[in-house]
């Protein structure tokens, strides 16, 4: 008896993560009357968010068709209706990088221009804002603001007790005139992971920033190229458990940056850190950075050479490795970069 | 009785659109339910285009406030009015040489079309305004790139070769091979094209010069008083000959090639007062696709500068809607600063 009920539970539950409602999203010829099938897509991820909480209860995947998606006004990620919070929403490309087919012309762009916000107590323009815990964005790319003088956040949590965001496989891709990028990730509290991304251009590329009780845990980056930002990984508030394994920083002018008041002894792994103007960096009491020598573990860590990527061709094609390192070149064979399986 | 209000109801009508010379965009608070007047813009361009486009009014003035505005489909800038001696504007509502003018002000252009929506000759493009007149102008705005970054990308495009007259003033066409991708700011076959006080900043060609109908000389193009900075290709391009070709009063600057000229062009072209500084290469003339013959042709200069390096003003540390005003123009003391040339017919 106690076994069949064992046997049912178990049955119950593959049914639920079996059956994660899947709603698409075309914004080149969805209509937001639609059902949301791949036939009959939606337009905008907005709907989509509306929709949530009366269709599931369950894990729910919002899968975008390739495009460009234009945020006017900042998107609040979390379901408007009933949604237990231990469920997962995924925001996810419908083609993603190490499928057959892929390229990056295929990957949907989420254009972050939206009206001025005052996330983190500062005017500013937020792309996603993640309100809820166990969210996870999947094969994105994002490029930034037209008013290059805004502070433009394509991805922001700006409370602390939401826990659980996972971002892989997506690019962020900023300029400072044309399409400026001020922070890619910018992310208070706990268990951030970000895997197999691409940052190019972005002022600064990741910032896990503050907790709301001193210490901040769990939080990842990994298997991550950043090129050209000002700051490429900056750590605010004290963190344990924190990952930092198989990246490449190059190009940047502050590879690592703490602040001056936290004390975690960080470890860097497996990555390529290489001609950037300052590898370790303190913002200082008045916030202004100075390069220092503060303790951290190293261990397999390559700090000489200089990285290429493959670049853009204009043309009807589009290299798979577009802004990874050209293949035979130093960080082809570490594995950072959008594909979890070798191209 | 019932008659002579309803002819009262009339005239009223047609003197209302009689005094609202144009119609106005605006992208924060416009419906396009709305007639388009200032107290009622309508929402998008596409919208104002329409209006411009038919015969119930007598509209063929475009003015776009300040604001983003993003073009799902290439607009088409065209009229089935009659235009004896009008033109088309389509021009941004604060202008640059306006006393309250600063760069946030510029109506934003963006293009979301989709990838390889027009299909060109031998490849795909993707336009924003589609300039399917003669005697147009397009007036005070941004283009950004598009963000796909292998794409042909356009924001201003004339492809009949019969069109003359299109005059594109203080537009601002900014880049990025990366992030925003601007193939060309200017895309024209025909006559009469002239960019006139813009600046081309990192777009990969500013204005093509294409081609005419029957192989036919061009008349009356050119480019002044303008700036062109890093272009990844050309400076400018002049695809099929020439005659009155202008190009006058320019700065071009950290460029691959300054001017890109086909082969069987052989019109000898005349540069004066400008400043030309630090291009890889001078000429160039395609042999095929991309490649580049860069030995040069026969050009005439009258007061030309080449030593120097050119200084522009920075956007600065981001600080929240202070771009300097003269933000990518040549500052006080650069070479070229003197000519004027930028996005204002009178200095600020």
């Amino acid at each position: 008896m106690r076994n069949k009920i064992a046997l049912i539970i178990a049955f119950v539950l593959i049914c639920k993560i079996g059956s994660a409602k899947d709603l698409y999203i075309d914004y080149n010829l969805g209509l937001d009357s639609n059902v949301g099938t791949i036939d009959k897509p939606l337009k905008t991820i907005n709907e989509a968010l509306n929709r949530i909480g009366f269709i599931s209860s369950e894990s729910v995947r919002l899968i975008l068709l390739p495009g460009i998606y234009y945020i006017d006004e900042t998107i609040s990620i979390k379901p408007k209706g009933q949604f237990p919070n231990t469920n997962r929403l995924s925001i996810e490309a419908l083609y993603l990088p190490d499928d057959e087919n892929w390229n990056p012309g295929l990957m949907p762009i989420l254009l972050t221009a939206a009206k001025s916000d005052t996330a983190f107590d500062f005017v500013n323009c937020v792309g996603l804002k993640i309100e809820m815990s166990h969210v996870s964005l999947k094969g994105l790319k994002f490029t930034g603001q037209p008013y290059p003088q805004m502070y433009c956040f394509p991805i922001a949590r700006d409370n602390p007790k939401f826990v659980d965001l996972e971002i892989s496989q997506c690019m962020f891709v900023g300029n400072n005139d044309a399409s400026s990028i001020q922070v890619g990730i910018i992310v208070h509290g706990s268990k951030t992971v970000i895997d197999h991304c691409v940052f190019y251009g972005c002022n600064n590329a990741v910032v896990f920033f503050l907790s709301n009780n001193g210490e901040k845990r769990n939080n990842e980056i990994k298997n991550t190229i950043i090129y050209n930002s000002n700051q490429a990984v900056w750590v605010s508030d004290a963190d344990s458990g924190f990952v930092f394994d198989h990246n490449i920083i190059t190009k940047c002018r502050h590879a690592f940056v703490k602040n001056h008041y936290n004390e975690t002894i960080y470890s860097l792994s497996s990555s390529i850190i290489t001609d950037n103007q300052n590898y370790l960096t303190t913002s200082d009491a008045s916030g202004k950075l100075v390069s220092d020598s503060y303790k951290i573990n190293e261990d397999n860590l390559i700090k000489e050479g200089s990285i290429s990527l493959v670049q853009v061709e204009v043309g009807e094609s589009f290299d798979k490795r577009y802004l990874h390192p050209v293949n035979g070149t130093l960080g082809s064979e570490l594995g950072a970069g959008l594909f979890k399986y070798k191209k | 009785m019932k008659r002579k209000l309803f002819a009262a109801l009339l005239t009223s009508m047609c003197l209302m659109n009689a005094n609202s010379q144009a119609v106005y965009v605006d992208s924060k608070i416009g419906k396009d339910v709305n007639q388009g007047s200032k107290e009622a813009p309508v929402y998008s361009i596409g919208r104002a285009a329409e209006i411009i486009h038919c015969t119930d009014n007598d509209l063929c003035l475009m003015k776009i406030n300040p604001g983003i505005y993003v073009l799902d489909e290439p607009v088409s800038i065209s009229t089935k009015k009659p235009m004896e001696g009008k033109r088309i504007i389509v021009e941004a509502a604060i202008l640059p040489d306006d006393p309250d003018w600063i760069p946030e002000k510029m109506p934003v252009i963006i293009s979301t079309s989709k990838k390889g929506d027009l299909e060109g000759l031998d490849y795909h493009f993707v336009a924003a305004l589609l300039v399917d007149a003669s005697r147009v102008t397009i007036r005070g705005l941004k283009f950004p790139g598009y963000a796909y970054p292998n794409t042909r990308y356009f924001p201003i495009a004339r492809f009949d070769m019969s069109l003359s007259d299109l005059r594109v003033e203080q537009c601002l066409f900014v880049g990025d091979e990366n992030a925003s991708h601007l193939q060309v700011g200017v895309m024209a076959h025909g006559d009469g094209v002239i960019a006139d006080h813009c600046i081309f900043y990192n777009v990969r060609n500013s204005v093509v010069f294409w081609m005419s109908s029957g192989g036919r000389v061009k008349k009356g193009n050119g480019i002044t008083n303008s700036i062109i900075y890093g272009s990844t290709q050309s400076g400018i391009w002049t695809a099929s000959a020439d005659s009155g070709f202008v190009f006058r009063n320019n700065i071009v600057a950290n460029c691959l090639h300054f001017w890109i000229k086909n082969g069987n062009n052989p019109t000898v072209y005349s540069i004066e007062n400008c400043f030309i500084s630090n291009n890889r290469y001078f000429f160039a003339i395609p042999i095929d696709d991309d490649k580049m013959n860069t030995e040069g042709f026969e050009i005439r200069e009258y007061n030309v500068q080449k030593e120097g390096v050119l200084l522009l003003r920075p956007k600065g540390k981001a600080t929240h809607y202070d771009l300097p005003v003269d933000y990518l123009h040549a500052i006080p003391g650069s070479p070229g600063y003197e000519l004027g040339a930028g996005l204002f017919k009178s200095r600020k």
